[in-house]
């Protein structure tokens, strides 16, 4: 059902026959999934079943656990993620976690974290305009009144999540993965981070990982079932919640 | 038959309820017999060390030098802590290193356990076992001789386990979420370990400091045979003997003359009064965190 209405986008990611296990347990079997270019990409499931285990494998960030065994492929714009260096690759494809978690610092030092590790050295007011950027793309900058010097463990769980939104942009990464970002939030928080999806696709790709099904209604282009470790389906806005497959109807009828 | 089992029930249940009762309040007793007895030996301890610390203190032994039966603990003072010292810069940077190994996800599982049950054994080794093995490793085999090198080196190795262990806890206290968002906003782990586990946990690693230089202080065993002793203040790092408290108190006490006796309690006093700040201070510090 996907393939005429994607042929024409642009693939940012390809993954091929992705496999995730550990000593005891498969939790990716050959998964084949294409992420598009300043599109939401959706990949939505139920919970274990391998989502958030698949968003960092993209970023090599799976390899920090020795326990981890990935094969398969994962292409960033055509080149295997294993020929980049792990620590530029994660500058590229930026992660934002499902609990929020900001720095004990101030909003300016948290947004400033990523670039400062990157040893760039900026002038004041260059690096000012800059975190007020990042800080406009995540929809904070106005709420917060100007005031940076704020710490960012001191704000609301919804502002927190968009700090770490912010902290993710300001290193201009090509591709954003957002894994459960309203799953902690409050109806009116998770209103803004809808917002701040649609807004943000212009600028990135954007790749979600939710099992939220209005969260996916309202910004998903492009969804993707896992469905217990395997790939299952995929479709485009509304096709996907039309979709005839059993898996599809099965987990949109739990969903809901 | 049934009003008869009922009573029984509500017997046993009364007698079941009043054994628990008096064992709880036997063991409770107990408990409060063990603390208090603690409590007054300590407090005695304390109390006498600064009584008679105290009634023997004058200024003359706390400026000037002296050889465990005349002159003063000047050099004594001076000497432990520039010993903590040396062994703190011996011990500090592997503990530090060791424990960002251990609380690295990526290291090896087996190195990890190893280093935990090395520094677990490492605790449990007499400390004049290390003061022999200095002895005859550094002084004699490395020809480091009595000095400050020596010392340093016996004392670090039984910081290092303390630290090791306190700074370890320190990191894993930190939010696993953080360090991951670390890296995932492109930090190596250099960064990481510079920017998220130092300054985060710099609370435990200094109370962690000050535990292992508390503990250190009052050792003798070890300095015994690796620092020596000197009427002054040492020339060198190496092959020049250093003077420290403990030895004055083990010295002076098993010396025929008033005077030395003197110099043993002071330097006991001093001693307690030193060791009791650090941890008082190493309290608040973690207090305040």
């Amino acid at each position: 059902m996907e393939e005429k209405s994607v042929e024409k986008v642009e693939k940012v990611i390809e993954i091929e026959k992705l496999k995730i296990k550990t000593k005891n347990k498969v939790i990716l079997d050959r998964v084949d999934l294409n992420i598009f270019r300043n599109n939401v990409n959706t990949i939505v499931g139920p919970s274990g079943s391998g989502k958030s285990t698949l968003l960092r494998s993209l970023n090599r960030l799976l390899e920090m656990d020795p326990a981890m065994e990935v094969t398969g492929d994962i292409l960033f714009e055509k080149r295997n993620i294993r020929d980049f260096d792990p620590v530029e690759l994660r500058r590229e494809i930026g992660l934002v976690f499902q609990k929020p978690n900001p720095f004990p610092m101030s909003v300016y030092d948290n947004v400033a974290f990523g670039l400062r590790i990157q040893g760039k050295k900026l002038k004041r007011e260059e690096m000012d305009k800059v975190i007020v950027q990042a800080l406009e793309d995540a929809d904070l900058y106005e709420e917060l009144g100007g005031n940076l010097k704020q710490m960012g463990t001191s704000l609301s769980g919804g502002q927190q999540q968009r700090l770490c939104i912010a902290r993710a942009l300001v290193l201009r990464p090509k591709v954003l993965m957002l894994d459960e970002p309203t799953s902690a939030l409050d109806p009116i928080a998770k209103g803004k981070i809808v917002d701040l999806i649609r807004s943000l696709k212009q600028k990135y790709t954007v790749v979600l990982v939710t099992h939220d099904m209005n969260l996916t209604r309202k910004v998903s282009d492009y969804t993707n079932l896992i469905y217990d470790g395997k790939f299952v389906a995929k479709g485009t806005g509304t096709e996907f919640f039309e979709s005839k497959i059993e898996e599809v109807k099965d987990f949109l009828s739990e969903a809901d | 038959m049934t009003n008869s089992y009922a009573k029984d029930q509500t017997e046993l249940k009364w007698k079941s309820v009043s054994t628990r009762r008096v064992k709880d309040k036997v063991a409770n007793a107990l408990s409060f017999v063990v603390l208090g007895t603690m409590i007054v030996i300590l407090i005695s301890i304390f109390i006498y060390v600064l009584n008679a610390g105290a009634t023997h203190i004058t200024w003359k032994i706390l400026s000037t030098f002296g050889n465990t039966s005349s002159g003063g603990v000047l050099n004594a003072i001076v000497g432990t802590w520039m010993l903590v010292g040396m062994g703190l810069v011996f011990s500090l940077p592997p503990s530090l290193l060791g424990a960002l190994y251990i609380v690295n996800a990526k290291s090896n599982g087996t190195i990890s356990s190893a280093a935990r049950l090395f520094t677990d054994v490492l605790t449990s080794v007499p400390s004049i076992v290390i003061g022999l093995f200095a002895y005859l490793v550094l002084v004699i085999r490395y020809h480091m001789g009595f000095s400050l090198i020596a010392g340093g080196l016996a004392l670090s190795v039984m910081m290092l386990p303390y630290l090791l262990r306190i700074i370890e806890i320190s990191f894993k206290n930190i939010p696993k979420e953080q360090i991951e968002n670390a890296y995932a906003l492109g930090a190596d782990d250099i960064r990481v370990a510079s920017r998220i586990y130092l300054p985060q946990a710099k609370v435990g690693i200094l109370s962690g400091i000050l535990l292992a230089v508390s503990i250190s202080a009052g050792e003798t065993a070890q300095l015994i045979y690796s620092a020596g002793f000197n009427n002054a203040l040492p020339t060198g790092f190496l092959h020049s003997q250093v003077a420290y408290l403990t030895y004055v108190v083990w010295t002076g006490i098993n010396e025929p003359t008033t005077y030395s006796h003197d110099l043993a309690f002071v330097s006991a006093m001093i001693l307690v009064l030193s060791v009791t700040a650090l941890i008082l201070i190493s309290k608040y510090i973690v207090r305040r965190k």
